[in-house]
């Protein structure tokens, strides 16, 4: 869906911030941008403590069916969030 | 955190002495293959206060020097946000009385992720504490095309570093020349900035300085997980991978647990024979030797479970198990990690509440504990099958099944919704008291276990089940041996009686009709009396208590005063002995369908009680769960017996 959007070269989406739940699989160019603000603090430095800084570099590995969990490459590494905390974490493409 | 510089000894319980070293790294980073390297089989298990957290300690030796070696739960921050994490800044804090303060900590720091490690080091610096870092998986950082300098490392970080890979000698022994002079480990002398632009600004000009480049993708990993992971095949496999762990838990441990019930069978009756057939006999060939073949009958499904727990761990497939399940996990509140606890809990509950030692988060380990018990165990099984079959004929049929095996199927399934329901429960109540947690799982790349780690763990697991749990369950079945057996009974009590005392079927049942159990069964009546009940299945379920199946032998010694030569013919034929329905068949279907839902729920053993006392650290929760499964199966068999009344 996101990439519907991302095709109509509009910034209508742009005022929406990008979360890490739209980015597809295998998508290129995305870097950390900050996290939602609702987000409680503590979370948000534990995101932090696990490689999700801003500016560091993200990829969508894999999705479980059924909207499961997401794997994401961060850091070096691969590690499953829930749809719930992808879409805590806002996210940029590289232009 | 306070930086006082005492290092405290004091307020710990440990029986053990000497410096004492704490390992601290994330989930994964190697801590656990090394505390085993370090001490051998000679850790231990413990709780920390008043938290589900296992702990782990053990002895070790540098140069001639006792060392207690800690090993801390995996966490990526020391910033808590669970109990479980509170835990390791408890253990550093030099205030915390109920725990030892370490006197020099190693941070185990995960190589192929370096740049996270590195934010945790940040903020282990903050404590001020003799520090050094042990690097793992160097071998991993090579083989994926990664590289660091260790010397320039060391230089930028202004700390000690040792390379340990696993199985490699050179790196455990410097680690051991380094232990043996903590008053020597240098520091730098202002901490690294933790958080915040600064801290990043850190870690990237460590890394520079140390020449890092990242490891490359594990292709290995890859193409695993490609299979492995796939949206169907990936399904496929793990119910075929859960299917065998199933299989093997009950197919390889049932042969062994027989045995091992054979032969304390043997033993006793070995006993009884030398003892004569008097009460001594009784008391030694029955409780004594019954009671301890009863406790080491466990062992098998314990040991299998934790081998294969611990090598789907090892290898890196629980994790992808997990994340496999998870969706379905947490519609009831659980997360993925908690199906295999509850998968095992099937063959018993006691190896699947110890499993729930492999769930992160605490909240998720009680729920799950809360609810384990209420899939039905095999000692369940020779239950139903006994009152399915006095309820169904034989030659019924659902369609193109047998009733019997349909009804005890919806049996298996009932439970298991209920253990799932339940979890959900506890999980909702638990999240009024701290705030929800995020899911995260790392996914660490597929790795060869070390076979150290995984027979640490299953001895582990059986070591702690015999300490923590046999008191338990031996005084549990003394105790119902005796009320089941006192007041004792002379021969000329029964033949006032008009009982023959040759016969011993006839006595056994005399002494049974007349023993304080039988007085308990009157006493508990009214309570059960809405469910159709009398004192003699009230006996049964009282004697359940040590453990299910017990149900159906007492209930055949009951019935086999009426009809020795056939207890089954007469367990059918056995009237109500008093109160209003005196006279009237005693098990009719709805008082069965009563037993069966009573069985279903509530937690009719000794055991799994000693267990949850022993896993969740406290009293609190195993009589919770007593009381919460006891009132469920009250419900559950006053409507069950009221729909079947209504049907029949």
């Amino acid at each position: 869906m996101a990439r519907r959007l991302g095709k109509r070269r509009v910034p209508v989406a742009a005022r929406v911030p990008r979360t890490l739940d739209s980015v597809a699989i295998g998508e290129a160019g995305v870097t950390v941008s900050g996290f939602r603000a609702d987000v409680a603090p503590e979370i948000g430095r534990r995101l932090g403590d696990l490689g999700f800084v801003v500016g560091a570099p993200v990829t969508v590995v894999r999705r479980a069916p059924f909207s499961g969990p997401v794997i994401v490459d961060i850091a070096g590494y691969e590690i499953a969030l829930r749809v719930g905390e992808a879409r805590r974490i806002v996210v940029s493409e590289a232009r | 955190m306070s930086a006082h510089q005492h290092h405290g000894q004091g307020g710990g319980a440990s029986a053990l002495s000497g410096l004492r070293l704490a390992l601290i790294g994330s989930p994964n980073c190697g801590k656990t293959t090394l505390f085993n390297a370090l001490t051998g089989l000679h850790g231990k298990t413990g709780n920390y206060p008043g938290v589900t957290v296992a702990r782990y300690e053990g002895p070790a030796r540098a140069h001639g020097i006792p060392l207690i070696v800690e090993d801390l739960p995996g966490t990526y921050s020391l910033d808590p946000i669970s109990l479980d994490e509170q835990v390791v800044i408890d253990a550093l804090d030099p205030e915390v009385a109920a725990s030892p303060t370490p006197d020099g900590l190693l941070v185990l720091l995960d190589v192929t992720t370096l740049r996270r490690s590195l934010a945790l080091l940040a903020q282990v610096q903050v404590s001020e504490q003799p520090l050094c870092v042990i690097l793992t998986f160097g071998d991993e950082l090579a083989a994926r095309g990664g590289h660091v300098d260790v010397g320039k490392l060391q230089r930028a970080l202004g700390l000690r570093v040792i390379p340990v890979t696993a199985g490699d000698p050179a790196g455990l022994a410097a680690l051991k020349d380094a232990a043996a002079e903590i008053g020597s480990w240098p520091r730098p002398p202002l901490p690294p900035p933790v958080e915040g632009p600064e801290g990043a600004a850190w870690i990237d000009s460590v890394l520079a300085a140390a020449d890092y480049r990242p490891a490359g993708a594990d292709r290995r990993t890859q193409k695993l997980d490609a299979v492995l992971l796939h949206p169907l095949l990936g399904g496929l496999i793990f119910f075929a991978v859960m299917f065998a762990f199933f299989q093997i838990i009950f197919t390889v441990a049932a042969p062994l647990q027989g045995w091992i019930e054979q032969f304390f069978g043997w033993l006793g009756a070995l006993a009884a024979a030398r003892l004569g057939h008097g009460w001594a006999g009784e008391f030694v060939g029955t409780a004594l030797l019954g009671g301890i073949g009863g406790v080491l009958v466990f062992l098998p499904q314990i040991a299998l479970l934790f081998l294969m727990v611990s090598l789907l761990e090892g290898v890196g497939y629980l994790s992808r198990a997990a994340f496999i399940m998870d969706r379905f996990m947490a519609r009831f509140g659980l997360e993925g990690r908690a199906f295999v606890s509850l998968l095992s809990s099937v063959a018993c509950a006691i190896p699947g509440i110890m499993a729930t030692r492999t769930l992160p988060s605490a909240r998720d380990r009680l729920a799950t504990m809360m609810s384990a018990p209420l899939m039905t165990c095999s000692a369940r099984l020779p239950v139903f099958v006994l009152l399915v079959s006095m309820l169904i004929p034989a030659s019924e049929q659902v369609g193109p099944f047998g009733a019997r095996g349909v009804v005890l199927f919806a049996l298996y399934v009932v439970g298991a919704l209920s253990a799932l329901l339940t979890a959900a429960l506890f999980t909702r109540v638990g999240r009024g008291t701290g705030q929800a947690l995020p899911f995260y799982m790392e996914l660490p790349p597929y790795r060869i276990p070390s076979l150290r780690v995984v027979l640490f763990s299953v001895w582990d697991a059986c070591r702690s089940f015999l300490r923590k749990v046999t008191h338990i369950i031996l005084a549990t079945t003394l105790l119902l041996f005796l009320l089941l057996n006192l007041p004792a009974r002379s021969a000329d009590d029964m033949r006032a009686a008009g009982v023959d005392p040759a016969d011993p079927a006839a006595s056994a049942a005399y002494v049974l009709d007349n023993s304080f159990a039988a007085d308990i069964g009157r006493a508990v009546g009214p309570v059960f009396a809405p469910l159709g009940f009398d004192w003699r299945i009230n006996v049964g379920v009282v004697s359940s208590l040590a453990a299910r199946e017990v149900f159906v032998a007492t209930m055949g010694q009951v019935a086999a005063a009426e009809d020795p030569e056939n207890p089954g013919q007469a367990l059918r034929a056995m009237r109500v002995a008093d109160g209003p329905r005196a006279g009237e068949r005693l098990f009719t279907p709805p008082t069965i369908a009563a037993l069966l839902a009573f069985f279903v729920y509530a937690l009719q053993c000794v055991s799994t009680i000693g267990v949850l006392r022993r896993e969740s650290g406290s009293w609190r929760w195993p009589l919770l769960a007593f009381a919460y499964m006891f009132t469920l199966a009250w419900v559950a068999a006053f409507l069950a017996r009221t729909i079947t009344a209504a049907v029949t």
